[in-house]
């Protein structure tokens, strides 16, 4: 059965870079942003998500290249 | 019609913001309200008007963020992370940035374009509503037993 998008799922408009709880589940060890592939999220919020993770890393709340 | 009047009464070129930002750990737990307040000072006198706001907390950076100041170069790795919602005329905004990026005790800020609603979740309340799915199905499976046991 196919992945369904965490986002819809859980009624999720917008994506807060501040939910860092919530996407820090969408990068992988290294820090690096999951791709659709994986995460089978919809492409309207794959594009949010990737714009609160380069959000959430300039504030220094999620890694850009975790050790 | 109540959407119209919401349009007449809205202001034109009033649009809502979010800043983010991390001020110093140098400061202490008392002393953090202060530059708080001065920060909302500075939005109430270009005449915004406040949504929502996240007091500022002690948090852990997930790298070094530097900040050269006087020819000093200083280095944190933790700071108080807070936010305020708010709206403001959007010819406001790039001299309101410019003072927010002159005022000292300011780290590193994020100022952003945003929705009214709120857009924080947080990962408990999604858990929450999880656990209580799996109760419910939890709760079915007690009826599937009993026929296995009249199959026998």
């Amino acid at each position: 059965m196919a992945k369904q998008c965490y986002f819809t799922q859980n009624n999720i408009q917008h994506i807060d870079y501040k939910d860092t709880a919530i996407i820090s589940k969408f990068i992988n060890p290294q820090g690096r942003i999951m791709s659709r592939k994986k995460t089978g999220v919809t492409a309207k919020h794959q594009r949010q998500l990737a714009t609160a993770i380069k959000r959430a890393r300039f504030m220094g709340l999620l890694p850009y290249v975790a050790a | 019609m109540s959407i119209e009047k919401d349009t007449n009464e809205r202001q034109e070129g009033v649009r809502v913001y979010e800043l983010g930002f991390h001020f110093v750990p140098t400061l202490s737990e008392d002393e953090v309200a202060v530059p708080f307040s001065h920060l909302k000072s500075l939005i109430e006198k270009k005449g915004g008007t406040f949504i929502a706001e996240g007091t500022p907390e002690m948090t852990n950076l997930a790298y070094e963020i530097s900040k050269t100041v006087k020819a000093q170069k200083k280095r944190y790795t933790e700071a108080y992370f807070g936010w305020v919602k708010f709206e403001l005329n959007a010819e406001e905004i790039p001299a309101f940035e410019k003072e927010v990026k002159a005022f000292e005790p300011i780290l590193r800020y994020l100022l952003i374009a945003t929705v009214r609603e709120n857009t924080l979740v947080g990962a408990k309340e999604v858990s929450s509503k999880k656990g209580t799915k799996e109760a419910t199905e939890a709760g079915t499976e007690p009826t599937e037993a009993p026929e296995e046991v009249q199959v026998d």
